[in-house]
């Protein structure tokens, strides 16, 4: 009955389009000489180029094209969206491939002389398309705002600042402005996805158009009356060898992007750090090429090097002049072409090698690992409005340095922070805070300025010891943060102290009991620092002889952990 | 030779299907994840402070009401984390020792709601709408009273429920 269905709407369908006809035309289009593997590359290019049109489509719904938002919202494909390390991953693989498999492609219609007359229009859209491709990659890499693309594009931007008579302003076009920032980015993301894309289809559908005009172009060596006698049909020969080649790229993109968790994302573009950009593979041979032009010629160089190898691609099919297509026939465009391909090769690889020796280059790109994982890491609790960088700031202890200063300083020092002059000082100097040595110079005099001198909290009086039982006592209060480095024996000594010296007749040690002096339990620790911020004037801490304002309603509770895991940082600050 | 095409053609088709379904599992997965998102995370209306309770105006010895703006700290916008969003404003008093929380929104058509100092009273200024000084509806096309709002009171100062209600219905409905 399904079947019965499927028909009559097919046949509808057919009688209102006609797509029959169409069909039957593209798979019984015919092939002299018969099917071969050689010609999969074609098809197995617009297999990827389907691939990228999809993940492009899936990542644009996922990312923000800003100097703000580029680099969070890659952060968040990659990390948190579903699967969209692997959609990302998807692409980025996409690129590469389509790049191996255009130079297969190429070496393949240069050895089967594919470009000859009458085949010259089919042959330079080809290398347009080429253009377009490198094109696609060059936009792409910017777009994530990371470290290797911001750097990296910057090369590319440069050298096109670096032409003659236009350059200045083609760069201050494409850019957007003189410098990198948000035009650069719309403008790379309108390129990479409209018009590109654009551009790239309309070739493609001439290419291809051309290419069905005049067939393929057999292996050489076969006689016209041959090629016709094993003449092919596209389906199902072809087709088949088509789809198995599309199967296995895809399935080697698809174990690729699993092996690697797709495509590394930098930390967040920083324009003030320092990075040793490489740019993707297959610009490495231009990258390496630039090494041997000293200063002003290097632009020569950039520029020069690829326009010779396009203008020599492009002449090609008007130098070959060849009576048949026998690569024996053909030894100068082949060796034009190939070698050029191993020149490029070569130069990749040499590239590749110095930076295997370079160990400065290994530490940085090791660096630059571990800086793009702690900024990632930091992203999945949301990145600040401002963006990029701003990142750093979830990390408590520089979040933290920026809350102290904004609500701390005015009353206290630490460190660098805090008030210029004496008099503005009204509590304790936390630089170092609860370290053993902070603590031994606040148990000698609790009243010194550094200390409470400045406060109306006063009243402790400085311990009378001799200098082995102040060490024990110190130790006994370093040791109540639960430091790693604590002398127990010490310590339990200090405890011994504690009552011995009547310290317990103000200080309390359960956390609840009120007493004279603040609570000891967890001193210094990120809890007690917490506490301490929400209620300074509770009987626990100082009660209310404290002039310190309650931070509760003040801070979030995000704020008040990163205040208090940068103040108990001190301890072990050095 | 027929059935060689046959095999072919299921081979093809099946071949086809297979790329298709690599494809296109994991992109039908990525788009869900707002879905995935959402689920297990049924967020309570967070309580945000909008006032210090000794600030509060008292109404019944002659003062105008309060007008403050909510704001929510840490809100999560996908990859963002806004340190502070704006939600909405309320009137906030005090009558006595009850605290009033109403939300300025009209339920009308969603006005602004003002406070006429002379009449003391709330009113909109679009449609006229009129109401007491507890936010109970007096004249004017508003089909229901002010919107109240949960009011807490801990450690002096006051926090309020915001919500938005869903407008020109007679029941207040929480959107
Ligand atoms: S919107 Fe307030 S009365 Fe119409």
């Amino acid at each position: 009955m399904a079947r019965g269905w499927t028909r009559r709407w097919l046949d509808w369908l057919e009688s209102r389009t006609g797509y029959r006809a169409l069909v039957h035309a593209a798979l019984e289009e015919r092939i002299r000489g018969g099917a071969s593997p050689a010609y999969v590359f074609g098809s197995v290019l617009t297999f990827i180029l389907l691939n990228q049109i999809v993940t492009g489509i899936l990542l644009a719904a996922y990312y923000a094209p800003s100097a703000t938002t580029a680099w969070a919202s890659v952060a968040y494909i990659q990390d948190q969206v579903w699967l969209g390390w692997f959609v990302r991953g998807m692409h980025s693989a996409g690129a590469s491939m389509m790049v191996l498999t255009l130079l297969l492609h190429l070496v393949q219609v240069t050895v089967y002389g594919a470009y000859r007359a009458p085949r010259e229009v089919n042959w330079l859209t080809g290398l347009l398309l080429a253009a377009v491709v490198m094109a696609f990659a060059l936009t792409g890499y910017l777009l994530p705002w990371d470290q290797k693309g911001y750097w990296a594009t910057q090369v590319a931007t440069t050298l096109l600042g670096a032409t003659p008579l236009v350059g200045r302003t083609l760069q201050t076009l494409v850019q957007g402005g003189p410098v990198y920032g948000n035009l650069t980015l719309t403008h790379f993301f309108a390129l990479h996805v409209f018009v590109l894309p654009a551009t790239l289809i309309l070739l493609l559908v001439v290419h291809i158009a051309l290419f069905r005009r005049h067939g393929v172009t057999p292996k050489w060596g076969r006689s016209d009356e041959e090629l016709e006698r094993t003449a092919d049909t596209f389906w199902p020969r072809q087709l088949f060898y088509d789809l198995v080649a599309m199967g296995v790229m895809l399935a080697f993109m698809v174990a690729w992007v699993i092996k690697t968790h797709g495509a590394e994302l930098g930390a967040p573009a920083d324009p003030a750090s320092a990075f040793d950009a490489r740019p993707e593979w297959y610009f490495l041979p231009l990258y390496q090429l630039l090494k041997y032009f000293p200063g002003a010629l290097e632009v020569v160089a950039a520029l020069g090097a690829p326009l010779i190898a396009g203008g020599v691609l492009v002449a090609l099919p008007f130098l070959d002049r060849a009576a048949t297509t026998h690569p024996r026939a053909r030894r100068l465009p082949l060796a034009l072409v190939l070698g050029g391909l191993a020149g490029a090769t070569g130069l990749g690889l040499m590239a590749k090698v110095e930076d295997a020796r370079n160990e400065t280059y290994q530490k940085n790109v090791q660096a630059a690992h571990q800086e793009a994982q702690r900024a990632r890491a930091l992203a999945l609790q949301g990145v600040l409005p401002q963006g990029g960088t701003a990142v750093y700031l979830n990390d408590p202890l520089e979040g933290g340095r920026l809350l102290f200063k904004e609500h701390c300083a005015g009353c206290h020092r630490l460190g660098p922070l805090g008030p210029v002059a004496d008099k503005d000082v009204r509590g304790p100097d936390l630089t170092r805070f609860a370290s053993r040595s902070w603590l031994e110079a606040f148990l000698r005099d609790p009243n010194s300025p550094a200390f409470f001198g400045r406060t109306r909290v006063k009243g402790m009086k400085p311990v009378q010891a001799t200098e082995e039982e102040l060490r024990a006592l110190v130790e006994w209060a370093y040791s109540l943060s639960d430091p790693p480095d604590v002398d127990r024996s010490l310590a339990a000594r200090g405890r011994q102290l504690f009552e011995e010296k009547d310290c317990d007749l103000c200080h309390e040690l359960d956390g609840q009991t009120e007493g004279e002096g603040p609570m000891l339990p967890g001193l210094a620790t990120r809890g007690w620092l917490v506490r301490l911020l929400k209620e300074p004037a509770s009987p626990l801490f100082f009660g209310d002889k404290s002039e310190m304002p309650s931070f509760a309603n003040k801070l979030t509770e995000r704020e008040l952990e990163q205040v208090a895991a940068f103040v108990a940082a001190q301890r072990d600050a050095k | 030779m027929m059935q060689r095409r046959t095999l072919l053609k299921r081979l093809a088709g099946l071949l086809m299907g297979a790329m298709g379904a690599v494809l296109a599992t994991p992109a039908v997965l990525y788009l869900l994840d707002p879905l995935r998102r959402l689920r297990g995370k049924q967020p309570g209306v967070p309580a945000l402070p909008v006032a210090r309770l000794d600030q509060l105006p008292d109404l019944d010895r002659g003062e105008a009401p309060l007008r403050q703006s909510v704001v929510a700290r840490d809100v999560r916008d996908a990859w963002t984390r806004f340190p502070e969003v704006r939600q909405g404003s309320v009137w906030v008093y005090r009558r006595g020792d009850q605290v009033f929380c109403l939300s300025t929104v009209c339920p009308h058509a969603g006005c602004s709601v003002d406070y006429d100092e002379q009449q003391r009273r709330f009113v909109c200024p679009c449609h006229r709408s009129t109401f007491s000084l507890d936010g109970k509806r007096q004249d004017g096309p508003s089909p229901r009273d002010m919107d109240s709002l949960e009011v807490q009171v801990r450690q002096g100062q006051v926090f309020c429920r915001y919500q938005r209600f869903r407008l020109a219905t007679a029941s207040k409905e929480a959107i």
